[in-house]
């Protein structure tokens, strides 16, 4: 099955390269790299490093969009390129791509893939709060029983990506999508990952987790 | 005709506001429809504001105890639905450059 990577990439000149890296040392995928309008060097390092790079594609945003617009740039791009699936890694280094095999291997059993990680003590309280509030409640309300609600490492098959469309361009992209799926009672596998936390202050903040929380109700009665 | 503080306060805004319309409009910010739009809001809020007997008839019609609720009431409506608007308008022009940075970015790619 061809699969692509997809790498939504937002300030992260630091850590983008070494990730992307990791990823080529561990997959022959297509790479699909989206700096979604970042201020700091990132594209320059990236265009200059991944430049004749023939498994890599680079995509730039002018402005930034945010990570769901980010993303479906990368979904686009991957169908263009007959890509029969993708996964999403985020560039900042708390995604390892040594588990890539895994969700390779579970994309060929199953249309849905998500990671999820331990909500033990290696993520931030207020995070395992946010998160398992998160988890019980789209439970709640959608009878999806999810391990890891906010994993952004995850992947799918191109058949069902109408099913599973999002609309959100920030980062409630991975709620909205867990609300679809549990709309239409999709399967789907999950794949443990490991729990890294690098940055505490990038990701969604508690003023995304509120933002998000005022969607639920929108995503629950749209058809 | 006695003038009190908020009318002072009041008239100073309009009239403020006045004047930052006729430059906006001298500067080709704002058609003439809308220029004549707001002129009657804040005109009338002018002209409302130093001769409040002009609305008593409604007011009474309408069950206000005081001219400054009736005013109150108006200005929230004419609030929300000016937030409304621009709730719609920057949601339709979010999309619509989403839609052009994406495709602006697909179409850049040669290889």
């Amino acid at each position: 099955m061809k699969l692509a990577i997809v790498v939504p990439v937002y300030n992260e000149s630091k850590r983008a390269v070494d990730t992307i890296n990791k990823i080529l040392l561990r997959t022959n995928n297509l790479v699909v790299v989206i700096d979604d309008g970042s201020k700091d060097d990132s594209w320059k390092c990236l265009n200059s490093t991944y430049k004749n790079n023939k498994q890599v594609i680079l995509l730039k945003h002018v402005i930034n969009l945010g990570k769901g617009a980010a993303m479906k740039t990368g979904v686009t791009m991957a169908w263009k390129k007959k890509s029969d699936g993708v996964i999403f890694i985020d560039a900042d280094g708390q995604h390892n791509p040594e588990h890539l095999k895994k969700f390779e291997e579970a994309l060929e059993k199953c249309d849905l893939v998500f990671g999820f990680r331990s909500l033990g003590t290696e993520m931030p309280t207020i995070r395992r709060w946010g998160n398992l509030f998160s988890i019980n409640l789209i439970k709640l309300l959608f009878k999806l029983k999810r391990k890891d609600l906010l994993c952004g490492y995850f992947g799918f098959k191109r058949n069902i990506y109408k099913e599973i469309e999002w609309l959100e361009s920030r980062y409630g992209v991975e709620t909205e999508i867990a609300c679809r799926v549990g709309k239409k009672q999709i399967p789907f596998k999950e794949v443990k990952i490991d729990t890294i936390y690098i940055d505490k202050y990038k990701g969604v903040t508690i003023f995304d987790a509120f933002k998000i929380l005022f969607k639920l109700p929108y995503w629950y009665f749209r058809k | 005709m006695t003038i009190i503080g908020v009318q002072l306060i009041v008239a100073f805004f309009a009239i403020l506001m006045l004047y930052n319309l006729f430059l906006h409009w001298k500067k080709n910010d704002i058609g003439i429809k809308g220029f004549i739009a707001w002129f009657i809001l804040w005109g009338g809020l002018l002209f409302i504001n130093f001769f409040p007997k002009v609305v008593e008839p409604f007011i009474k019609e309408l069950f206000f105890v005081r001219i400054f609720d009736f005013t109150t009431v108006i200005a929230f409506a004419v609030i929300t639905y000016i937030m409304f608007e621009n709730h719609i308008r920057i949601n339709q022009m979010q999309k619509q450059l989403e839609d052009l940075v994406r495709t602006k970015a697909i179409k850049s790619i040669k290889k």
